[in-house]
C-alpha cells in the first residue's frame, strides 16, 4: 500500500467535493426522490473521506464514489424493508420493445436529430429506472460498461442489453412510435 | 436485414466504442452494413445529445446540509466539502424555479393511457413497486375497483396513478406524488386547467384526485383518508 500525504488526501477530498452534483445526480436516478438523493450524496461523501485510503490512484474515483453511493443505497433500501428500483425486473416491465429484426426507421433517425434537449430529458425521466441508471451511467457519465456493472454489481453482458434497450425505448418514445 | 437482427443489440456498445465487449461477427457486420452503420451514428449522436441534456435529467432541490465532523483532520476537509456543496447548489438554483407544478403533472398523467391495466390491487401495487421502486401508501380502496395504474417522471416528482371505477360505474384517477410532504390531513378542491380536483394530503402521502363525477372524486378522497387511519 502507497502513503498518501496529508497534501494528497487534501486534493482528493477537494475531487470529491468537486463530484457532489455528480452523485446527487446518479442518486437522484436511484431513487427519483430530491430529498434522499441529497442524502445519499451525503452518507456517501462522509464515507469516501473517512476511508480515502482505500481509493486506488489511478482508477476512476468518480465510479469508486458511484460504487459507495450504490451500496449504501441498497443498505438503506434492505433496511427499509423495500427493494431497489433496478434489480432485475426486465421481465415485468410491461414496454414494447418493437422487434428485434428491424433496424432503425427514418422516423425514428429523424427525431433523434430533430429532438430539443428539453425533450429528451422529459422522455429519458418516463424510463423505468431499470433501464434508466445504466444509461444514465455509460451515455451521461460516461463510465465504462464494466464500470457501470461494477457500481451496479450485474454482469456487463446486462448492462449492454439495459443500455441497448434503455436506447431503443427512449427513441421510439422520441419518435412518438410508442 | 435479416442478419442485422442478430447484431443490433450490440450496436449501441459498438457505438459506445465498447469493441472488446462486441462479438467479432459484428465488427465485421458493420463494416459492410449501411443500415447498421446509420444506426450506430444515430446511437453517437443520442448519447452527444444525453450528454448536452445531462445537466436538466436529474437535479434535485439544493439543501444547506453540513457534513457532520468525522475526526480531526477530516473536519477540516468537511468544512470545505460543504462549501463546494453550497456552491453546487447555487449554481442549481435556476432549475428550481423551472420545474412544473407536480397538480399540473399529475392533471396531464391523469389523462395518459394506462401502463398496466388489471382488477387484481395486488398486481397493479406489484407492478407499482417495479415501476417506481416504491411501495404505494395504498392500492386498495374502500368500495373503489381498481382498474390499472400508470407510472410518469416529471422534473418536480414522481407519480404514480391508480385508476378507478367507483361503485356508480364513475372512473377516478388518484395519482400520488412521490416526495411530497404533506402539511397535514385534508383535502382542497381546485380547478388546474379546467379539470377539477381533490387534493388529499393525509398521513399516506399527498394524492390528486380526477375524475369525471364529483361524487366519485369525494368517495375517493374519503376512502384515502379511510386508509390513512
Amino acid at each position: 500500500m502507497s502513503e498518501r500525504s496529508p497534501e494528497k488526501e487534501g486534493d482528493l477530498a477537494a475531487q470529491i467535493a468537486r463530484l457532489h452534483p455528480r452523485l446527487v445526480r446518479f442518486a437522484w436516478s436511484l431513487t427519483r426522490d430530491r430529498e434522499e438523493a441529497e442524502d445519499l450524496a451525503q452518507e456517501t461523501i462522509v464515507r469516501a473521506l473517512a476511508a480515502q485510503w482505500r481509493f486506488q490512484p489511478g482508477t476512476n474515483l468518480k465510479a469508486w464514489l458511484f460504487r459507495i453511493l450504490r451500496n449504501v443505497h441498497l443498505n438503506t433500501v434492505r433496511n427499509a424493508g423495500t427493494h431497489p428500483s433496478f434489480v432485475s425486473f426486465e421481465e415485468l416491465v410491461v414496454e414494447p420493445i418493437g422487434p428485434p429484426e428491424q433496424n432503425l426507421n427514418p422516423v425514428e433517425a429523424r427525431a433523434i436529430e430533430r429532438a430539443e434537449l428539453r425533450r429528451i430529458g422529459d422522455v429519458y425521466r418516463t424510463l423505468p429506472a431499470t433501464f434508466a441508471v445504466p444509461l444514465f451511467l455509460t451515455a451521461i457519465e460516461e463510465l465504462s460498461y464494466a464500470e457501470a456493472a461494477s457500481i451496479l454489481d450485474i454482469p456487463v453482458g446486462t448492462v449492454m442489453s439495459r443500455v441497448y434497450r434503455a436506447r431503443r425505448l427512449l427513441i421510439s418514445r422520441l419518435a412518438g412510435s410508442y | 436485414m435479416s442478419d442485422c437482427a442478430t447484431h443490433r443489440q450490440f450496436l449501441a456498445a459498438v457505438a459506445g466504442g465498447e469493441t472488446a465487449l462486441v462479438p467479432a461477427a459484428t465488427l465485421d457486420h458493420v463494416k459492410s452494413c449501411a443500415d447498421c452503420a446509420r444506426e450506430i451514428r444515430a446511437h453517437q449522436l443520442l448519447t452527444s445529445k444525453l450528454r448536452q441534456a445531462g445537466e436538466q435529467l436529474a437535479m434535485p432541490a439544493p439543501r444547506q446540509r453540513f457534513v457532520p465532523p468525522i475526526s480531526g483532520r477530516l473536519r477540516a476537509i468537511g468544512a470545505g466539502v460543504a462549501a463546494a456543496i453550497l456552491v453546487a447548489g447555487a449554481g442549481a438554483g435556476w432549475l428550481i424555479l423551472s420545474r412544473p407544478d407536480p397538480v399540473q403533472a399529475a392533471v396531464n398523467a391523469s389523462s395518459q393511457p394506462l401502463q398496466i391495466e388489471s382488477t387484481d390491487p395486488s398486481q397493479v401495487g406489484q407492478w407499482c413497486l417495479h415501476a417506481s421502486g416504491r411501495t404505494l401508501p395504498a392500492i386498495q380502496l374502500d368500495a373503489m375497483q381498481v382498474i390499472g395504474a400508470r407510472m410518469d417522471r416529471t422534473a418536480s416528482t414522481d407519480i404514480v396513478t391508480v385508476v378507478y371505477t367507483s361503485p356508480a360505474g364513475a372512473r377516478v384517477t388518484v395519482s400520488w406524488l412521490e416526495g411530497q410532504t404533506s402539511p397535514g390531513s385534508g383535502v382542497e378542491e381546485k380547478d388546474v386547467s379546467g379539470h377539477h380536483l381533490l387534493i388529499v394530503h393525509s398521513a399516506l402521502g399527498t394524492a390528486v384526485v380526477t375524475g369525471s363525477s364529483a361524487d366519485g372524486m369525494w368517495e375517493t378522497a374519503a376512502a384515502i383518508e379511510s386508509a390513512a387511519t
